[in-house]
């Protein structure tokens, strides 16, 4: 079964959850779907800083959209697609799986081939002493 | 007579199998009584394997990972003599080097190759990338690191048994796009047409140690637990595993073990690779506290959703009288929970009680402490001191030593589950829910009579419902195994086109231990029984028509997350003395 990670972001959390309840239940109200589906949030743009011991100097900035990530069983859902977005696959929330992390890296790189991360520098030819 | 023989269904872990996308039952043999598992992560998932120790789902990022001759640049030979009685080393000769194009994001990873001295008694081993890693190893005697740029640990290992050859490998934490190697005949790096240097076995692995050699071919080579493969866990020194079902969780901590990844405050030092770790690799780090005047902690903040989270973190066991104790916290509002590391025993001060704290007495080396608080939403700080306090009550900046550390995990739930590694140094990771199902088929269950048993232990004692259903794929046809909503409770429900021919309760000791459970039903005969006692029993009602398979939910949902040791099908009611016998 073909399982892909994709990433949306919603104006708030209500927007996220009115799409997520939208998907199919049961009569008691459990999902009958098998998509993951994990809500990360208001993601930090800019983390806060702290003294020495913790205290918050200043406050974190949060991203203005909520952030939510799927893992699709099966294809992506069409009417979820005004939602997606595609950020660089690197130090981002990821489902642990080698199969979804390359799947979504490629077609990341398909749709954007451009990018540094699919066309990454040559390395500096440092000499050791 | 014996219960296997007459049970049509038999699924006991303890035979071990299962594969990517299989759970087998051991009866029937023909397939039709195998459970579909699926879990979909293998990097997050991890297990207590039949050794004791934690076993991870691993990958090595390089393609053909030896068969160099396909690799970017080379000048290679094959057919050697290898470090494993294979002729499948090759020789790598000249001025050039050996090079692979990989493309890795930012994150800890471990990169290691087999070598062996040709004409050359050095080896230059770098990897490329935003941040270049360069090492020069001397291959003689036991062998030597004799120049490090870039990593955080170095290892060359004499490989035993096979005279000159060694495991090299570096540890580092940045994006990687070379793998590189070339041999060299002095210090200085010289190279020249004779220079060579046996290789065999390079591999790329997220984690701050090198693991057993997975070989690649034309994609990643994959190891320990798979993707949809059923983890069969051995945690607390079992003997017999278990089926592990765990629900989905997130790690909050982005470094689950490389402590320089960490926030570091204070005076001392954070030493990543410093001991073996429950993993039984070199990967647990140690922190030492050298000031006696200040606190040294490492610590990052995590953004966390309001809410019940967990925090687990291994700590090493000591003996003797400590001379200085650790402390672990979860929110810098909350207290910190010093520990006593030789006898597990812990004080909590300094800030707002915890909500829940447990020492778990792993393994004879190690504690995994465990703390659940609940959160309000925000950036909440987690931290650990290697010596916060000289009596083991409370804190002192006066204490110095240092203490050993593994695993750091951090999930939003009220209680933890299996160890989820995480090197990625800024995302978090997500180890998706187990879902097994699907065993059995309308030849293997009865309509009219039969007798579900069931040992089984719940993860927590919650309050969620957590079930093992027979039925005919909908709501209306079943017969229930589960806990449910009422603490330390075992639950019955039999349906026979939707009308409930028996629903009854059991008190039992403590849902997170194990309890030997049947539901025995017939026409007008149906009962419950709990570790050999017969504790409910309906003498009025249907029995459910269609049934056709065994799944660890009910259509779909509430899941058995749980721990499960047997699970047996009769398609016969059998006896009373049958039943005790069973379930004792």
């Amino acid at each position: 079964m073909t399982r892909l990670t994709r990433k949306y972001e919603f104006t708030n959390e209500a927007a996220a959850d009115a799409a997520i309840a939208a998907l199919p239940h049961d009569e008691e109200g459990n999902p009958t779907y098998s998509h993951a589906i994990v809500k990360l949030g208001y993601l930090t743009v800019t983390p806060a800083t702290y003294d020495d011991e913790g205290n918050e100097l200043t406050a974190a900035v949060l991203s203005d959209v909520y952030a939510v990530d799927v893992y699709w069983s099966g294809e992506p859902l069409a009417s979820w697609d005004q939602y997606i977005v595609w950020p660089t696959p690197m130090g981002i929330h990821s489902y642990g799986s080698s199969s979804s992390r390359d799947e979504y890296a490629k077609t990341y790189c398909g749709l954007f081939p451009d990018s540094l991360y699919c066309n990454p520098p040559e390395p500096e030819e440092l000499e050791l002493p | 007579m014996s219960f296997f023989d007459d049970a049509s269904l038999a699924f006991l872990p303890s035979g071990g199998a299962g594969k990517d996308g299989k759970a087998y039952s051991i009866k029937p043999t023909d397939g039709s009584g195998d459970f579909t598992f699926s879990r979909g992560s293998n990097l997050a998932a991890t297990r207590v394997g039949p050794t004791g120790l934690i076993e991870k789902g691993r990958e090595n990022l390089l393609l053909q990972s030896n068969n160099f001759s396909t690799w970017n640049i080379k000048n290679v030979t094959s057919g050697h003599a290898g470090y494993d009685g294979t002729n499948d080393a090759w020789l790598q000769s000249g001025t050039g080097r050996l090079q692979l194009t990989i493309s890795e994001s930012t994150g800890v990873y471990t990169a290691s190759i087999y070598v062996k001295a040709g004409f050359s008694n050095y080896v230059q081993f770098r990897i490329g990338g935003s941040s270049t890693v360069l090492v020069r190893f001397e291959l003689i005697g036991n062998g030597t690191t004799i120049v490090d740029t870039g990593t955080f640990h170095t290892s060359i290992e004499p490989v035993s048994g096979a005279t000159g050859w060694y495991r090299i490998s570096i540890s580092f934490n940045s994006d990687a796009t070379q793998f590189r190697i070339q041999p060299e005949n002095d210090s200085s790096g010289t190279q020249t047409a004779d220079s060579s240097v046996y290789i065999q076995d390079a591999q790329l692995e997220i984690g701050l140690a090198a693991s057993e050699v997975i070989e690649s071919g034309a994609t990643t080579g994959k190891a320990g637990l798979l993707e949809n493969e059923p983890r069969f866990d051995y945690s607390g020194g079992a003997t017999c595993p278990s089926l592990l079902l765990e629900p989905s969780r997130t790690q909050l901590v982005s470094y689950s073990e490389y402590a320089n990844g960490f926030n570091i405050v204070g005076t001392g030092t954070a030493t990543d690779n410093a001991e073996t770790s429950p993993e039984g690799l070199q990967n647990a780090f140690e922190l030492n506290d050298t000031s006696s005047s200040a606190y040294y902690r490492i610590e990052e903040f995590i953004s966390v959703s309001a809410g019940n989270h967990t925090m687990s973190v291994f700590v090493k066991k000591t003996t003797g009288t400590p001379t200085h104790y650790p402390a672990i916290q979860l929110d810098s509002a909350r207290d910190y929970v010093i520990l006593n590391t030789t006898t597990g025993a812990y004080n909590e001060t300094g800030g707002t009680d915890n909500d829940s704290v447990e020492i778990e007495d792993w393994n004879s080396d190690w504690w995994r402490v465990i703390i659940t608080n609940t959160l309000t939403s925000g950036s909440k700080r987690i931290a650990i001191w290697p010596a916060l306090s000289s009596n083991g009550t409370s804190s002192s900046p006066t204490p110095t030593g240092s203490n050993v550390f593994y695993g750091i995990q951090v999930e939003q739930a009220s209680y933890p589950t299996s160890y989820i590694p995480n090197h990625s140094g800024t995302g978090s990771v997500t180890r998706l829910g187990d879902v097994c199902n699907s065993a059995g088929d309308s030849s293997t269950f009865n309509d009219s009579e039969g007798v579900l048993y069931v040992e089984i232990a719940a993860l927590a004692n919650d309050g969620a419902n957590r079930r093992i259903v027979i039925s005919d794929g909908t709501f209306q046809n079943n017969v229930q195994l589960y806990y449910y909503s009422f603490p330390n409770r075992v639950r019955t429900l039999v349906n026979s086109g939707g009308i409930t021919s028996i629903d009854a309760t059991a008190a039992i000791s403590d849902a997170t231990i194990y309890h030997k459970i049947a539901i025995r039903y017939k026409t007008n005969d149906f009962s419950l029984w709990v570790d050999g006692v017969q504790v409910a029993t309906d003498t009025s009602g249907n029995t459910p028509s269609g049934l056709n398979q065994l799944n660890f939910n009910d259509a779909g949902g509430s899941n058995f997350y749980g721990k499960a040791k047997q699970v047996l099908y009769f398609p016969t009611a059998l006896s009373d003395a049958d039943c005790i016998t069973l379930t004792t």
